[in-house]
């Protein structure tokens, strides 16, 4: 029987346990996917662990894991549509996917233009230096270049984090960042701790030195869209429940994605 | 094909809801709130000022109280100016059913009628009520109220949820305001007062010369941030809002100072 009858059958089988607890008229979001029989999911693939591209051209990571298992749980197929660093909020409203994963960090700014899901990925951002130019905090940096990612969620995260813009300089990629930081001098760059593991391993003498505390990635949606919402929510509740999301993300980032996330 | 039975599970409660006519679907919006908001470039948030630590106002004059502190600090990660509403405890829920304001701040209990009438954010706060009195008097359940006078604040939930727990016999003595319950027992008007765990802290902090227990916990309930129903995008932006300012600590640090004790197990995000 084709998956998406099985999607249909288990549905109906559903609705009558669940009726009560269903909020809102439907908005047609989840129907649209289910009807297409597949949910394109737009993915940042910055060659981290959270997403890559292997040498066969699929992709990896954290991130296709999670889409996968999603497609899976709405018995649709997976399409990935790779959307470039700090365009995904733009991509998201111009319709190129249903589904953002990765590139919504969760802040009130983003949920003031986007439906963010139940958090699905934990770091932190890490503030890198050259081995022999050790600071401890951010004051220290008052003086210093300081190179950032690009992106306006990323920039909200900083800025949340305490981190003035004026002195920072913008990169589009934590490779860039990686080049800067092998220039020497005043120089160091905030990332997320899994691009902290990437500059690392091609720049080895650089040096994380402190954290600026904690942040959490959503699955970004158009506004509006909340029967989708509603089942991507339901979905990662179980995925974390089964303990598969905390299993994935240990494997992928060697850290457990925190206790109760569900809003 | 075969299934696999943890996603047969995973395919019947995500898809629920697809297509349900629900009571959402029954209210009348005024069109998309957060919208609304984000145009104008303010948020009206409706808040009880007669009700402190929630609602009151400080030294100055200006409104002050958790509550309060909420609505700025909702106003400030919106962008937006802030608008503050003046509600009174009973008309509270028809102040967002009139469209008088976008948002309620104002300890609204997360309670039927309250939950079939209006959207509720995840909670933030909860009251905790209590049956208080001297230490010489043992009160080691319901029953031993009968015979004596009760004091509690007129028109409130607390009084209104205690008053219908009294057993044959009591005397409820209906107070002007919470302040005054108390009063009462230290007068030697009332036997017992119906209050809040917070203002015995208060109290005992304040004047640890007065000697009154919680003797009976009375009633416990959750409150939220409150919206319009059919607004699904204002109240996920109010949880994102809660979940993140739970996680920096910004609403235990506003719990602190208005009750200061900690945010109760079980709002707490970490």
């Amino acid at each position: 029987m084709p998956r998406a009858l099985l999607a249909r059958r288990s549905l109906l089988a559903g609705l009558p346990l669940l009726a009560g607890t269903a909020e809102a008229a439907p908005d047609g979001s989840l129907r649209r996917v289910l009807d297409a029989g597949v949910i394109r999911l737009g993915v940042q693939v910055e060659g981290t662990a959270a997403a890559t591209r292997s040498t066969d051209g699929s992709l990896r990571g954290y991130l296709p894991e999670i889409g996968h298992r999603i497609a899976r749980g709405l018995g649709v197929r997976a399409e990935f549509v790779t959307v470039p660093r700090g365009d995904m909020l733009g991509l998201s409203q111009q319709r190129a996917f249903d589904l953002g994963l990765g590139g919504a960090i969760a802040s009130t700014w983003l949920a003031m233009t986007a439906l963010l899901s139940d958090p699905i990925m934990r770091f932190h951002l890490v503030v890198l230096t050259p081995h022999d130019r050790p600071v401890s905090g951010m004051g220290e940096l008052a003086t210093w270049r300081v190179g950032i990612l690009d992106g306006r969620s990323f920039a909200e995260a900083l800025r949340e984090a305490g981190v003035e813009e004026a002195r920072t300089v913008t990169y589009r990629s934590w490779e860039q960042a990686a080049v800067a930081l092998t220039r020497g001098g005043e120089e160091a760059v905030i990332v997320p701790n899994y691009h902290a593991r990437e500059i690392q391993r091609v720049v080895p003498r650089a040096t994380m030195r402190f954290t600026l505390g904690e942040f959490w990635h959503c699955a970004m949606l158009r506004m509006g869209e909340h029967d989708l919402l509603r089942a991507v929510n339901v979905l990662l509740h179980l995925l974390r429940q089964e303990g598969q999301l905390p299993a994935l993300h240990r494997a992928f980032f060697e850290q457990d994605p925190g206790g109760r996330r569900t809003l | 094909m075969t299934t696999h039975p943890a996603l047969g599970r995973r395919q019947v409660l995500a898809l629920a809801g697809v297509t349900l006519p629900t009571a959402g679907a029954r209210a009348t919006a005024p069109g998309d709130i957060l919208r609304r908001v984000r145009e104008a470039g303010v948020v009206r948030v409706g808040v009880w000022l007669e009700a402190p630590p929630w609602g009151g106002f400080d030294a100055d004059g200006r409104p002050d109280g958790s509550e309060v502190a909420i609505a700025r600090l909702l106003a400030r990660d919106m962008g937006v100016g802030l608008r503050l509403v003046r509600v009174t405890a009973r008309e509270r829920v028809e102040a967002l059913l009139q469209d008088r304001c976008d948002v309620l701040a104002a300890a609204l209990p997360m309670i039927q009628p309250h939950t079939g009438r209006v959207a509720f954010s995840v909670p933030h706060g909860r009251v905790n009520t209590v049956f208080a009195a001297p230490p010489g008097l043992h009160l080691r359940s319901l029953g031993d109220l009968a015979g004596l006078r009760i004091a509690m604040a007129a028109g409130t939930m607390a009084a209104e949820m205690a008053h219908a727990m009294l057993p044959p016999g009591s005397i409820a003595l209906f107070t002007p305001g919470t302040a005054q319950t108390v009063e009462a027992l230290l007068l030697g008007e009332a036997d017992v007062a119906v209050t809040y765990d917070w203002q015995l802290r208060d109290l005992r902090l304040a004047r640890p010369d007065i000697d009154i227990l919680p003797q009976l916990p009375a009633h416990s309930w959750t409150y939220g941030l409150a919206t319009q129903l059919g607004q699904p995008d204002l109240q996920r932006f109010l949880n994102i809002f809660l979940f993140l300012r739970g996680l920096d600590g910004t609403l235990a640090d506003i719990h602190a100072r208005y009750f200061a004790s900690p945010l109760p197990e079980g709002l707490r995000f970490r």
